[in-house]
């Protein structure tokens, strides 16, 4: 091929390029415009653009479809893997703080909920009850204590107490055959224990990744002086590293400072040096580095001096590569 | 397995002269879907089961087209879910579910058709010598505009078109069904793929340029 033809089918290529995300909805507006606008002027081009096209058109009309019926073959599909995830394991999840909540109202509710159904229509009379003098102002009682109740995953909450306040009626449903009333309620439970308590424990865990900015901050402290633990530092390093709000980004540094000679903790720190927007984080993890560096931190902190924009990260990353008998230069 | 003559043209077929549609169901707001994986999260078995129903659609097509043959595609699907419902504790919203789904599903597809060529049964086009039909060739085409002749040249097409696609790459080939039969957009087949839209928009010219060259005479 000559360098005149080569040119020539690179160039077509180029414009099947084109024309394929034209065709494909990929271009902006103005791109398609232009399109448009060859197609109009250029008749070499618009043969090309009906070449394409047609292409296309052909691998959608007889491509490589299979016969199957979709809507049967996808039920059969679904049944099959329904009986895959009963067979299957139950996961290895965290609950969520909504979950546990919500068992930890249906176990303070057990002892009622366990009775027949004759004394359901009476429970929820009392409920009912209750819920009417809220509404007045009334105190409903005094706090639900539930030490000693089981939540998921056999734990048990074995000093802590919660409170438990009913804050409306969210519906009343009657069964006309039944005689049975079913009512929803919104409730808030008041859960307090020991930050060793592994239920409470788990509330924190949980909410430190689900709950506004407040409590994660406040759960990151209470988890603090339990850094040691795994599954406490794999959740305040997640937290460090991934947490959208930067006091609790730099409350959950502070949390594994202490710790920052563990390779986990020096490899987030690492992270958070090459990838948080914030300079104090950097200047923090940075500072926690300089304490415990290793020969493992110096091909990041090349990368990192190439294009960091603090000047004090900057010097104290140049500081502990120097310290290490690392180059400053990336090669 | 249940096989009819029916085709899936209309998900394919161009809606308009100049324009290919996108086929995969519109995802629901990012905070309906977002409440829904939280509730699965915290162990709530039907808003998985919602969830599954959702998106199953476009997944079980999506190993059709990448695999096409049924019974690998319900293996796949059910493989992809059951990593999704086991790792569905570790999702923390750094993109969208379905994103995360389809990449679950592609990248499972990609491993079985990845263990599929490695099992001696398996035969392509070139290896065994005759065509390996495709449960499309066994069917007859019921369409009413369909003429013996024609279905017979729709069939060789279709076998060619199927032998010009086990040619392409693993990535190709998933690229390309997910864009051109599935309508996905370049990014969230990027996302999907877990590679940039760039490198997706390559990998689809690589394999577009390719089935033009295998397929230079086949036009509709």
């Amino acid at each position: 091929m000559s360098g005149r033809d080569q040119g020539a089918a690179i160039e077509s290529e180029l414009l099947r390029q084109r024309i394929r995300l034209y065709l494909y909805g990929e271009l902006s507006l103005a791109e398609r415009d232009e399109i448009d606008r060859c197609r109009q002027r250029d008749p070499a081009f618009q043969s090309l653009f009906e070449e394409e096209l047609g292409f296309l058109r052909s691998l959608s009309d007889v491509g490589p479809e299979t016969s199957i019926d979709i809507d049967p073959f996808l039920e059969e599909c679904r049944s099959a893997l329904d009986v895959a995830i009963a067979a299957a394991p139950r996961p290895g999840q965290r609950r969520s703080l909504g979950y546990r909540l919500r068992s930890a109202g249906r176990a303070m509710a057990g002892p009622f909920l366990a009775r027949p159904l004759a004394w359901q229509a009476g429970t929820a009379a009392a409920m009912l009850a209750v819920g009417f003098f809220a509404g007045r102002g009334l105190d409903p009682g005094p706090p639900f204590p539930i030490a000693g109740m089981d939540l998921p995953g056999g734990s048990r909450v074995a000093s802590s107490s919660a409170d438990r306040t009913l804050t409306g009626v969210e519906a009343v449903q009657l069964d006309p055959v039944g005689g049975q009333v079913q009512i929803v309620v919104e409730e808030r439970t008041v859960i307090s224990g020991a930050s060793s308590d592994p239920a409470i424990r788990g509330f924190l865990l949980d909410s430190v990744q689900r709950s506004h900015a407040g409590a994660r901050l406040t759960s990151v402290d209470a988890l603090r002086e339990h850094a040691t633990e795994s599954d406490v530092r794999e959740a305040l390093l997640r937290t460090m590293l991934e947490d959208e709000d930067l006091g609790v980004r730099l409350k959950a540094l502070e949390a594994v400072q202490e710790h920052a000679g563990h390779p986990a903790v020096r490899q987030a720190l690492v992270k958070t040096l090459m990838q948080d927007p914030s300079s104090g984080m950097r200047v923090h993890a940075i500072q926690l580095l300089r304490e415990h560096a290793d020969r493992d931190v110096a091909g990041p902190l090349q990368e990192l001096i190439e294009r960091e924009s603090d000047p004090f990260v900057l010097q104290e990353s140049e500081r502990i590569l120097d310290s290490l008998g690392a180059s400053t230069e990336r090669f | 397995m249940r096989q009819t003559n029916r085709r899936h043209l209309g998900d394919v077929q161009l809606a308009k002269a100049e324009s290919i549609p996108v086929a995969l169901k519109a995802a629901p707001p990012d905070a309906a879907e977002r409440r829904l994986v939280e509730a699965a999260q915290g162990g709530d078995q039907e808003a998985f089961s919602e969830l599954v129903r959702l998106y199953d659609r476009s997944v079980l097509r999506i190993a059709l087209r990448i695999l096409r043959s049924p019974a690998d595609a319900q293996d796949a699907y059910q493989e992809a879910f059951l990593k999704v419902y086991r790792k569905l504790h570790t999702f923390r919203f750094q993109c969208r579910f379905h994103t995360w789904l389809y990449r679950i599903a592609t990248n499972t597809c990609i491993d079985q058709f990845r263990r599929r060529r490695a099992r001696p049964e398996f035969t392509t086009f070139e290896a065994s010598g005759s065509p390996k039909l495709s449960p499309l060739d066994k069917a007859a085409d019921a369409r009413p505009s369909s003429a013996p002749d024609r279905m017979a040249g729709s069939k060789e097409i279709s076998r060619r078109i199927d032998k010009a696609l086990d040619r392409l790459s693993d990535r190709e080939r998933v690229v390309f069904a997910l864009r051109h039969y599935e309508g996905m957009r370049l990014r969230e087949i990027g996302n999907a793929c877990s590679i940039s839209e760039d490198s997706a928009k390559q990998c689809l010219f690589r394999a577009t340029k390719k089935l033009r060259k295998e397929l230079v005479d086949v036009r509709a």
